[in-house]
């Protein structure tokens, strides 16, 4: 089954979107918001479409990995959100969407649905600073699972159509999710003044 | 099936695991049981066996077989040890992780699963000594550590399908394949913290225990080298297209490693960074294959992730036995060790043994192919040298341990066994094990090593399986294989050496 080109093309804007939300709010529910939101739209932004059952799979992830998420981001306090401002954010990943849409344009990014290249390449330009800048743990922790998704939507633009890939980058989501939640709660145990904890073999660690 | 159960085993393993990883004996045991049940379940895998889920088709080969047995039974002798040497958590869920990434990297044709595999088997890997503990900087380690992670996954997964829809046109434009070749190697060096990629993986080995060190820089890092070594010899080898800068860079890149990462391991106290650089070392010695592009490199790059996997479980075996011991990782506070546990020392020297090899055995033979591969007289050089060089700080490491013994091993548990008093009975042998600890963990650490050694001669048909074919899909099973072959993501057509 296949979308329409403009139906595709309607979908991959909206995940940018969301993937700007998710990367400059600093309302800690909005974000997750968003990433839900782009993890979930984000498989229905190829041609032609996968099996539904994975596409079941991929929106359970989706939910299962933002879920994992808050669980630590829950009472944490508001995020930094975007330096520069969402205007200026969503700028970039407006340009960086279309750098894609040429590139795909002049053969130089495979085979596959233009509409995921421009995705892939306006998402990655939008978590490229909270994954170098890491003073929000919080904010580099969904930049991490929307730079996968780009990486997954730009293997499909460049023409692997593969399931399996598409299967896998749910499982790597989930895990990685997971650790970013565990990450997320050493770092609050540590605000919390519970540091100081006895790990074997290596003494007391102490805060520097 | 047995491939399907297998990989249910392990899931389900890790998710049992996990959910007890708070409770120190229970985890233990859970861990265990898991692994133990993984071992059995790998036992029954006969080469072949083929069956497609959800799209994804998995096909066992014999060196799969092995691979992950040996993964498996690394993964329940290391869980064995980090019970008795008294570790908070069992490293069984990282292992059953790395079990289940090893599944899906070797059984399948396409490369890009088993990438997103080896991510997620890191992700938990790194999250399980991390929540609980509030230590000193641990988040910032884990952040660092799962960037670099994700990148490496993200750039090896992008440059495949990138090198991939550039082969697939008429006329290959040979400087963007190169490009994609020097992602995939420079996403392995990554994932195995080769230097100068290392930064993120020192600070781990302060954070975690050995058993888990030993997935997150062993066992993974060799099957994201397989797995970038069958896609360059599915894809690009047989094009013989003009990859020599892209080659010389991959080449110089893993040389210089070799250098640094020996001598990083030979200067570093801390026992833990010595590890970690001493696995380094073993990634940038499997990059001299990816550097060749020759059918040529097949065979010995696969004999050196088998010999690998088991001598990085027995080099962190002996780490974990050595903390649990002495309470520290320092070398100027295990000044004389080798004097208190000469059989600790005995099982360093022979973890050496199944990581460097001497000549006849298979991994020595496999290492010495790789670096003739660079057919360059002085490259061939600098890589023997570059072979011989973690002798410098497994030396160092035996020569502070036959000094005169400082306090805190003056006063660490006795290696000799010893029989508590009392009567034949429950109570008895319940005594005798509290007692006996640290031999157990020593005897157990030797278990290790003396296997791995085994393993590096060639035993099992090694070089055999390392030889054999990668895994094809069987006409008529599978529904992605057609949507393969369209995309040029075609399995299996060359490889065989």
């Amino acid at each position: 089954m296949s979308w329409p080109a403009v139906v595709v093309v309607a979908l991959a804007i909206l995940v940018v979107v969301a993937a700007v939300v998710a990367v400059t709010a600093s309302d800690r529910r909005l974000a997750l918001v968003g990433l839900a939101a782009a993890l979930s739209l984000a498989p229905l932004v190829a041609d032609p479409l996968p099996d539904p059952l994975v596409v079941a799979i991929r929106i359970v992830g989706a939910a299962l990995a933002a879920y994992l998420v808050r669980i630590p981001l829950r009472d944490a306090g508001p995020g930094r959100g975007s330096r520069i401002g969402w205007p200026a954010e969503a700028a970039a990943a407006a340009a960086a969407f279309v750098a894609g849409f040429a590139a795909s344009s002049t053969g130089l990014a495979g085979s596959g649905p233009a509409a995921a290249t421009a995705a892939a390449f306006a998402v990655g330009a939008v978590v490229l600073v909270p994954l170098a800048d890491q003073r929000d743990p919080g904010r580099t922790g969904l930049a991490l699972l929307l730079a996968i998704m780009a990486a997954d939507l730009l293997r499909v633009g460049l023409g692997d159509p593969g399931t399996p890939g598409s299967l896998t980058v749910t499982a790597a989501m989930v895990a990685l999710a997971t650790a970013v939640a565990a990450m997320l709660m050493a770092r609050e145990e540590r605000h919390h003044g519970t540091s100081g904890t006895v790990v074997p073999g290596k003494g007391t660690e102490d805060e520097p | 099936m047995t491939l399907f159960v297998v990989l249910m085993v392990a899931a389900a393993g890790v998710v049992a695991a996990w959910v007890v990883r708070d409770r120190r004996r229970v985890g233990h045991v859970v861990g265990l049981i898991a692994l133990a049940g993984t071992v059995l379940a790998v036992a029954v895998i006969q080469p072949g066996d083929a069956i497609e889920a959800t799209g994804i088709t998995f096909v066992s080969t014999p060196f799969a077989r092995m691979m992950i047995m040996l993964v498996a039974v690394a993964g329940l002798l290391l869980s064995g040890i980090a019970a008795v040497a008294g570790d908070e958590r069992s490293p069984a869920v990282a292992w059953l992780a790395t079990v289940a990434a090893g599944l899906i990297c070797l059984t399948t044709a396409n490369p890009v699963p088993g990438s997103w595999a080896i991510l997620a088997a890191a992700a938990i890997g790194l999250a399980l000594p991390i929540s609980g503990i509030a230590g000193r900087n641990v988040a910032a380690v884990l952040l660092t550590a799962l960037t670099a992670l994700a990148i490496g996954a993200i750039v090896v997964v992008v440059a495949m399908a990138g090198g991939t829809a550039q082969l697939a046109l008429p006329e290959p434009d040979p400087g963007l394949v190169g490009l994609a070749f020097v992602g995939v190697a420079a996403a392995v060096a990554v994932r195995g913290a080769v230097v100068p990629f290392h930064r993120w993986a020192p600070p781990i080995a302060d954070v975690s225990s050995g058993p888990i060190v030993a997935a997150l820089l062993g066992a993974l890092p060799a099957l994201a080298a397989i797995l970038a070594l069958s896609w360059l010899d599915q894809e690009v080898t047989p094009l013989l297209l003009p990859l020599g800068v892209a080659q010389a860079i991959v080449l110089v890149a893993a040389l210089v490693a070799m250098i640094l990462s020996a001598f990083a391991a030979w200067i570093q106290d801390d026992l833990g960074h010595v590890t970690v650089y001493l696995l380094g070392h073993g990634t940038a010695v499997a990059l001299l294959g990816i550097a060749a592009v020759d059918p040529d490199a097949w065979a010995p790059t696969r004999t050196w992730a088998l010999a690998s996997v088991g001598a990085a479980a027995a080099l962190l075996g002996w780490l974990t036995v050595m903390e649990g011991r002495y309470r520290s990782r320092r070398l100027p506070d295990l000044r004389g060790w080798v004097r208190r546990s000469p059989l600790l020392a005995f099982v360093l020297a022979i973890a050496a043994l199944a990581m460097i090899g001497i000549p006849g055995m298979a991994v020595m033979e496999a290492r010495m192919a790789l670096v003739g591969l660079a057919e360059n007289p002085l490259a061939s050089l600098v890589g023997t040298i570059g072979l011989a060089a973690p002798l410098l700080a497994i030396g160092r490491i035996l020569v502070v341990g036959i000094d005169i013994p400082s306090a805190a091993v003056r006063t660490a548990p006795e290696e000799r066994p010893h029989r508590p008093p009392g009567r034949l009975g429950p109570d008895l042998i319940r005594a005798t094990a509290a007692v006996n600890r640290a031999p157990i963990a020593s005897v157990l650490a030797l278990t290790m090593a003396l296997g791995a050694a085994l393993v590096s001669t060639g035993a099992f048909d090694l070089v055999v399986a390392a030889a054999g074919d990668p895994p094809v899909e069987p006409q008529g099973l599978g529904g992605s294989t057609s949507d393969q072959l369209e995309s040029g993501w075609a399995p299996g057509e060359v490889g065989d050496p």
